[in-house]
């Protein structure tokens, strides 16, 4: 693989991160680990008044470029989202916040989805504990 | 001494273009790329002798039987091993396992005690946990000291502290994260000295996947009682390893099968079954990889023409310049063994490592690779020696017989691109 997997995008968003904080009033606090290579991270979320959708999230977190990067566009990308929307989010669309043309080679898809991966795990938990389910299901 | 710019020519892969550079091999701790003599005794066995073994009174069938045994005998004496110790495996990780279902779980019970450390592959821990798990006995890791080596202070205290109930020692001969070498001698004299009598004195394993490449292994002179091997980490193909168990053990029968099915047998009846006396085929049932096996034993002779003994020098050789280049660098932090201990050789074989301070291990080795140099970053498979030193990831650079100080020196200025990305 070449280097435009370095874009001046990622290696801004690496250094200088979005809602990068910790939230002290969330509704759910997920953490979650990239067992390839010991990358973490946790996301915080706060959600609607109708629990329809994400009011505010923010993460903590140490990784590769790569997991970094996703994990900050990504945590801009979901603010006042419907919650279907984000768990209908995929690693097409994660390869393309971070403006790549071309699938992310194997080795990084870990890196890739775990921002992600935390995300939807914790607005599982959100439907297991019933929070939100009857407004989402009738969208 | 051999001359690695010959040798790379028996490899072809290693005449790629990667990313428009000449590629660098460095990853070979994952696994060793493989000689044109390896590749063609593969293809030879299938275009000339393939056939099932021993079951056929065919020509072809003797071929391949003939072939099968042939590997192993030479397998076998390239570890200084009796083919009555040789049992072939998929790999390591099955021999481990196989150490654990066929051994362990016959002899280990509530309370007894299994020491690992903390330096090993999670395929020389995750089976003694598993095997604690089914009988109720505890894992213990012995601790390492600041650079990474065994603590051998620790190691007695366990030993010690649960005495006759410890009853399998499982160790690494050299780390495939940091390329340690484990006192493996001192080791065994250690546990002699403690446990005088050999009926209480725990069994030893060592893993010996990346021993094998590197150094030369006479299994009869270790004094151990099992040996765990992986041939593609020496030039072999993958999918064929071995485990060396000591002719006593075997014959003793303390040992027994953990794969059943056809060929292992030597009668089945509705009413149970009896088991081959071969040791071989006792512990190899179904039809077993002939063609990696000769592809093994190919390996096996590609490498005693070098030498161990060379294979071993050259390796030094490499392990030494690499540290005195990469130490040289400031962004890096060298981890594991860089010095002898006073009056000692180095204890490093086939590896160097590091963590670039502020930049993650996977970028590191993302931008190498678009210099054509390839590297491993991550754990290593050694996620509690990570843990226990803090580390998130690390990159490892490994060798082979076919690297050279010019593979080194391209690491070295490869690496200057990681400061022009990144700005560290």
């Amino acid at each position: 693989m070449s280097l435009d997997l370095y874009k001046a995008v990622i290696l801004e968003e690496l250094e200088s991160p979005q809602n990068k904080e910790v939230m002290a009033d969330a509704d759910c606090i997920k953490h979650t680990t990239n067992a390839s290579c010991g990358d973490d991270v946790t996301v915080y979320i706060k959600l609607s008044a109708d629990k329809t959708r994400i009011e505010k999230l923010t993460w903590m977190g140490s990784g590769c470029a790569i997991s970094q990067a996703t994990n900050s566009l990504l945590s801009e990308e979901v603010q006042g989202k419907h919650l279907s929307a984000v768990e209908a989010l995929t690693q097409q669309d994660m390869e393309q916040l971070l403006g790549l043309d071309h699938p992310i080679a194997p080795g990084r898809i870990k890196c890739l989805l775990l921002g992600l991966k935390a995300i939807q795990d914790s607005l599982k938990v959100l439907d297991d504990r019933d929070l939100h389910s009857s407004t989402r299901k009738s969208r | 001494m051999f001359n690695p710019k010959t040798v790379v020519q028996d490899f072809p892969i290693l005449s790629q273009i990667i990313n428009n550079k000449s590629l660098v091999y460095l990853d070979n701790a994952a696994t060793s790329q493989k000689p044109k003599a390896v590749i063609n005794a593969i293809s030879h066995y299938y275009e000339t002798s393939n056939a099932n073994v021993h079951r056929g009174v065919h020509t072809l069938s003797d071929a391949s039987t003939r072939a099968w045994e042939e590997s192993r005998a030479t397998i076998a004496q390239f570890f200084g091993a009796q083919l009555a110790e040789l049992i072939l495996t998929r790999n390591t990780t099955e021999a481990l396992n196989g150490i654990a279902y066929g051994w362990g779980d016959a002899h280990i019970s509530e309370g007894d005690v299994i020491v690992t450390s903390l330096i090993e592959h999670h395929a020389n821990i995750v089976p003694w946990q598993q095997l604690a798990k089914r009988t109720g006995a505890k894992v213990e890791f012995v601790k390492l000291d600041e650079v990474g080596r065994l603590d051998m202070a620790h190691f007695r205290e366990l030993c010690q502290q649960h005495g006759s109930r410890v009853k399998l020692i499982a160790l690494t001969y050299i780390s495939n994260a940091l390329g340690t070498v484990l006192p493996v001698p001192e080791v065994v004299q250690l546990i002699k000295q403690l446990y005088p009598s050999e009926a209480t004195r725990p069994k030893i394993v060592i893993d010996g996947a990346q021993a094998a490449p590197h150094i030369p292994v006479q299994f009869d002179d270790l004094d151990i009682d099992f040996f765990a091997f992986s041939g593609h980490k020496m030039l072999g193909p993958m999918g064929v390893g071995g485990l060396l168990v000591r002719k006593e053990l075997l014959q003793s029968e303390a040992m027994a099968p953990w794969f059943f099915g056809g060929g292992m047998i030597s009668e089945v009846h509705t009413t149970g079954t009896i088991f081959n006396e071969d040791i071989s085929e006792r512990f190899t049932p179904g039809t077993p990889d002939v063609a990696s096996a000769v592809g093994l034993a190919a390996a096996c002779r590609y490498l005693q023409q070098l030498g161990m003994s060379a294979v071993f020098d050259h390796d030094q050789k490499l392990v030494s310049y690499a540290l005195e280049k990469l130490g040289k660098i400031p962004q890096l932090k060298l981890i594991g063994p860089t010095e002898a201990q006073p009056g000692k050789k180095l204890d490093r074989v086939g590896s160097v490592s590091f963590i670039y301070e502020g930049v993650h291990a996977h970028d590191v080795a993302q931008v190498l690779d678009s210099e054509g140099i390839a590297v491993r970053s991550g754990h290593h498979c050694t996620m509690p020696l990570h843990e226990s030193c803090g580390w998130q990831a690390t990159v490892r650079v490994s060798f082979q017989i076919y690297n050279t100080t010019e593979d080194i020196d391209a690491l070295v200025t490869a690496l200057a691109k990681v400061q022009h990305v990144f700005g560290k």
